[in-house]
């Protein structure tokens, strides 16, 4: 594995074809799990990219990434949507990395909008739980 | 980006609908009046904005060029068994 950190890296991550023979794929995805998870665990939390096509709708859950960061020969959508856990011995090719703060910014609104992380006006005035009583 | 300083504003409500909220702050809906109305306008701006999010995602689900980024990651990753997973459901 390169010393880069792997957040925030996009990899061309290979995957068998099952059904399809014994094909072998890669494609690209933006590694988005926290460092410390990703330096501990033996796999990380990544989002998928496609490339834009023509006349493209970017949806709440998806981003643009330019070929700058990515490093791809194409301009990307992050599609929040399809998140997926790899194994860190999948990722390949560390072909580009998202350095810049609005790009981060956008790819974390697109998950928030996916996983409806933005925290809720009644978490904030809750009773607490009694998980004694719960118990 | 959320900010919580706080800033005072005016608005005219209706004497009734602000008795009733007086009382139901006083029956412990809220910790306070200001917290009452916020907690009431976070919900419905919540609702605001999840009704943008289903129009557009009701729209991404009949969008071909959407659909076909879709198939395509899922074959890449998981071997081209969507149509079948969906053909089950």
């Amino acid at each position: 594995m390169s010393a880069h950190q792997l957040q925030w890296s996009v990899f061309m991550v290979e995957a068998a074809a099952r059904g399809r023979g014994a094909d072998t794929s890669r494609s690209p995805v933006l590694v988005v799990s926290r460092e410390s998870a990703n330096n501990a665990l033996p796999v990380v939390t990544a989002l998928p990219l496609a490339g834009m096509k023509v006349g493209r709708r970017i949806y709440p859950n998806e981003t643009c990434l330019p070929p700058e960061s990515t490093g791809l020969d194409y301009p990307a959508v992050l599609l929040a949507h399809q998140i997926r856990t790899v194994p860190k011995s999948s990722l390949s090719t560390r072909t580009g990395s998202v350095d810049d703060p609005v790009l981060r910014a956008a790819v974390r609104a697109a998950v928030r909008i996916q996983l409806d992380l933005d925290a809720d006006i009644s978490d904030r005035f809750s009773m607490p739980v009694n998980l004694e009583s719960a118990v | 980006m959320s900010s919580r300083r706080l800033q005072r504003v005016t608005y005219s409500l209706p004497g009734d609908l602000l008795d009733r909220v007086r009382s139901a702050v006083k029956g412990g809906a809220a910790p306070s009046y200001s917290a009452f109305v916020e907690q009431a306008l976070a919900a419905r701006v919540r609702l605001v904005d999840e009704e943008q999010l289903a129009v557009a995602f009701r729209s991404a689900a009949t969008d071909p060029v959407f659909l076909a980024d879709i198939e395509h990651t899922m074959v890449g990753f998981d071997g081209g068994e969507t149509n079948a997973k969906h053909e089950d459901r």
